[in-house]
């Protein structure tokens, strides 16, 4: 397992780099200059010549490109442009943010998703199959933007319940940091919810049919154990891996959702490094998006096999 | 998979931002249905921003209940600078994270407004935006204008408890001259700048420079520690160490920057004036919060998660006004708004009777209207200068709002116009820019001229209007309550590049002049040659929305906001 766990990492390695590469000549060839943003409107040519030349970004492409790249190689991923700060130190620093929406967004998703997977399965054909389907179709076609701007309106502005936007840290106290995070955790998490509630139903119902169900059911066992003992469990390992995705994809995805909130997470950083040019920074965030999709794929393969004795890593 | 839709979604949404939408959300609504709906959609109608993180605020008297109806404010009020109540922490939401925390190294509006509560200059601007002293307690001329003597008042104090003295003020001005581009044009004047005791300089400029105070009374002349200004050189401050009513207290990025009072601060005698006179700290904490969501903005001042909030949308003026205990300003003087030409020999628009043949062709109402929607918040009148200021003029009055175009099509002709494409930069980031660009092209295109309109980001439109070759308009804002020698436009390296040597002269008189008449009768032609010269399509003066919850006192309504003599009432 050791074996197979340090082979996928070095694997990652050309990942990584295809990835670096790609991401600096995109930005690259992208028109836009972020010490023109920087300067603000009304400065001079000269005065953005002269800060354009300090920076190196008159530089050609591939010096430029040979330089990110030697500090890439000593971990360091360069200077943010724009926040006159370390990426990696900008970056850790809307990290906890970003996690826990993550994490709590997930949640959510399983939480909505799993349960009401299950129950259309199990009452596939019945009007909580129709019903539920239907809610998740909703679900999946309802933009992120869209649903939250609703839930603000509602919750925030009209009954007054929650705050609209921000973030507390938790050492300002559970609620109020919970308070911030129950609406962009449900907007985020409900899209993810529906989806995992269609896979979790279609492979449930992949297993329902399965001869060892039916074994099972003859040799007597009661309902809830077939479902718990055996449907669920071998139905599980699809479902993991929609999970696992799904927190990859929200580590990522949350951009929008941090942007409608207000959330000073990595999301919101991505955006406005894209907007403002920040060529290292938003370099360094798409690394680490590519990095934590290459380590929860990772993760997810590690699980199939607590999961599944069937499944071993030579 | 749909999670990456998302995702490219999200990038698409942020570059396409607010306006687009509202359209999806509209779309979204015509789908669905849906009575809460409509509502939403007046929380979430389209925004009008400056650009370059731009933006200005401006306190009022006594926080004016919306119900009451917030009309444009003509003039800055003189606010009351005592008799408030210390304590509190003041939230304002600002439109978002600011480039730096140094007004010298960055020129975006809202750096030097938050940083002015820290950093103060030699002088300020008073009521009719002209300057005022304000660490300085005397000034005088001598020679013809070619000496300046500042004498700075006694006891003044940095927040780190040192004496301001001469020695601060020079290295704080080399810096000015160094980093900030009003710097360095001012410098280009100064033979010498001398320390005459520990609480006077003197400057000996090259030529008459009558001009100084206006140059000095900027946040970009700020005055700061001689090691601190020694130690950032040429690039941004990493400390922040003023003379200000508040001190920097910390600054999280995207979360919040964090100032206390300063409570060591010694307020000038007498009254406020404008942002002169007495300044008087009474919250215990000011905190900006980066808000670049125009919606949650607004959101969040109705729901009390802030006390202020700036550039809120026009279009839910009426909205924010049945809200109680939300007071509103619509704040006029503020932008000017209009179509520069690219004036370098590169472009198509070097050719002046191109220019006044386009200039010719407008009406300026139409497109006043599609960038800041209704009447009361914008203003039509040629002069550069705001009605408010000294500099306000009649000048070339007669090219503005021709609405001819037959006199249009005839300078067309002359021009030699081959109906080659006019390239047109525009972006949607700021709406007025896009709405505006809109009308404009349809009554040029009503003459002839063929427009190219070249939808891109903010990011994009800077670079490219910098390239000297790659466009031929662009439409942009300009403080109207600036002194028209510090428009930018008047460098030749500011995009549209406009030289001209009637206009130079100008300028240099007026940089030498003290004489308040003779001031006027400059920059009434500075006007008229701006507007002979067809520059730009001046279109109008815009106004911006700002709201509060009306527990805030003291608040003045001048276009940029401050909140000195400002605090809560119990």
């Amino acid at each position: 397992m050791t074996a197979y766990i340090l082979r996928r990492l070095i694997m990652a390695v050309p990942v990584m780099l295809i990835v670096a590469v790609t991401t600096f000549l995109l930005l690259h060839m992208t028109p836009g200059d972020p010490v023109a943003v920087l300067l603000g409107p009304d400065a001079t040519t000269e005065q953005i010549e002269q800060l354009r030349d300090q920076l190196g970004l008159n530089d050609p492409v591939h010096v430029q490109l040979a330089r990110w790249f030697t500090g890439l190689l000593r971990g360091d991923l360069g200077q943010s442009i724009f926040l006159n700060k370390p990426v990696t130190e900008a970056i850790l620093e809307r990290l906890a943010p970003t996690l826990e929406l993550s994490i709590l967004a997930s949640l959510v998703a399983i939480l909505i998703g799993v349960p009401t997977g299950i129950l259309a399965a199990i009452r596939q054909g019945r009007l909580l199959d129709f019903g539920s389907m239907l809610v998740a179709m909703v679900g999946i076609s309802m933009p992120t933007f869209w649903l939250g701007l609703n839930l603000i309106f509602i919750f925030a502005v009209s009954l007054r319940w929650l705050p609209p936007q921000g973030y507390q840290p938790f050492q300002d106290g559970l609620w109020e940091n919970l308070s911030r995070m129950i609406l962009p955790a449900v907007t985020l998490g409900a899209g993810q919810g529906a989806f995992l509630a269609r896979m979790t139903r279609s492979v449930m119902l992949d297993v329902l049919s399965e001869d060892f169900v039916r074994t099972a059911r003859a040799k007597g066992l009661s309902e809830p154990r077939v479902l718990l003992a055996h449907v669920l469990r071998n139905g599980l390992i699809p479902v993991v891996t929609v999970v696992g995705l799904t927190f990859a994809i929200l580590m990522g995805g949350a951009v929008v959702t941090e942007q409608v909130f207000n959330i000073p997470g990595v999301g919101r950083l991505l955006i406005q490094a894209v907007l403002r040019r920040d060529f290292p920074l938003v370099q360094g965030i798409v690394l680490l998006i590519a990095l934590v999709y290459v380590l929860i794929n990772l993760g997810i393969d590690i699980l199939y096999a607590f999961l599944d004795p069937r499944i071993r890593y030579a | 998979m749909r999670s990456h839709d998302e995702a490219q979604r999200a990038l698409m949404l942020a570059l396409q931002r607010r306006l687009d939408r509202r359209l999806l959300l509209r779309s979204s609504a015509a789908l669905l249905g849906g009575g809460a709906l409509a509502s939403l959609l007046a929380a979430c109608g389209g925004e009008t921003t400056e650009e370059g993180g731009g933006a200005s605020g401006t306190p009022a008297t006594s926080a004016s209940p919306a119900a009451g109806g917030a009309s444009p404010t003509a003039a800055a009020q003189p606010s009351p600078a005592t008799g408030g109540q210390k304590g509190g922490v003041l939230r304002v939401a600002i439109i978002g994270e600011p480039p730096a925390l140094d007004p010298t190294f960055t020129t975006a509006t809202i750096t030097s407004n938050i940083t002015w509560h820290m950093f103060e200059s030699l002088f300020t601007r008073d009521a009719s935006f002209s300057p005022k002293p304000m660490l300085a307690e005397s000034f005088e001329f001598q020679n013809d204008n070619k000496v300046l003597v500042i004498t700075l008042r006694p006891n003044i104090k940095f927040h780190d408890g040192r004496p301001v003295t001469a020695d601060d003020v020079i290295a704080s001005l080399t810096r000015y001259s160094q980093l900030s581009g009003r710097g360095k044009n001012f410098f280009t004047r100064v033979a010498n700048l001398d320390k005459v005791d520990d609480t006077t300089v003197r400057f000996e400029f090259n030529e008459p420079t009558g001009i100084a105070p206006v140059f000095l009374a900027q946040v970009d002349a700020m005055i700061i520690p001689k090691d601190l200004a020694e130690a950032y050189p040429d690039k941004e401050l990493g400390e922040y160490i003023g003379t200000g009513p508040f001190k920097f207290k910390e600054r999280l990025p995207d979360r919040h920057i964090s100032l206390v009072r300063n409570d060591d601060y010694v307020p000038l005698e007498g009254a406020a004036d404008g942002y002169g006179g007495a300044r008087v700290p009474y919250f215990d904490e000011i905190r900006f919060i980066p808000v670049p969501e125009q919606a949650v903005r607004g959101d969040g001042l109705v729901t009390d998660e802030f006390d202020f909030a700036e550039q809120l949308s026009l279009d839910n003026y009426d909205a924010f006004t049945a809200e109680p205990d939300l007071g509103l300003q619509v704040t006029l003087p503020y932008y000017f708004y209009g179509a520069h030409f690219n004036k370098s020999q590169e472009s198509i628009m070097s050719n002046l009777k191109l220019r006044q043949a386009l200039l010719a062709a407008v009406e300026m109402d139409p497109i006043a209207k599609a960038g800041f929607s209704r009447s009361e918040f914008y203003r039509l009148y040629s002069s550069m200068s705001a009605p408010e200021t000294p500099w306000h003029t009649e000048g070339g009055a007669e090219y503005y709002d021709q609405k001819n175009p037959e006199k249009a099509k005839q300078l067309l002709q002359e021009s030699g116009y081959d109906g080659r494409p006019i390239r047109w930069l525009s972006t949607k980031e700021y709406s007025y820019n896009y709405n505006m660009a809109l009308v404009l092209k349809q009554q040029l295109e009503a003459i002839g001229a063929v427009i190219d309109l070249q939808v891109m980001d903010w990011a994009t439109l800077v670079k490219t209007r910098s390239q000297r070759d790659a466009w031929d308009i662009f439409i942009t804002g300009h403080e109207s309550y600036q002194h028209p020698v510090l428009q930018p436009y008047m460098n030749e390296t500011w995009p549209g590049f406009w030289s001209n040597a009637r206009r130079d002269e100008l300028l240099q008189q007026l940089m030498g002049e003290t004489d308040e008449a003779k001031i006027k009768e400059l920059v009434t032609e500075l006007d008229k040659v701006w507007w002979e010269d067809a520059a730009m399509i001046k279109v109008c003066e815009g106004a911006t929305l700002r709201g509060y919850r009306t527990r805030l006192k003291g608040y003045a309504n001048l276009p940029d906001w401050f909140f000195w003599n400002c605090w809560f009432e119990e």
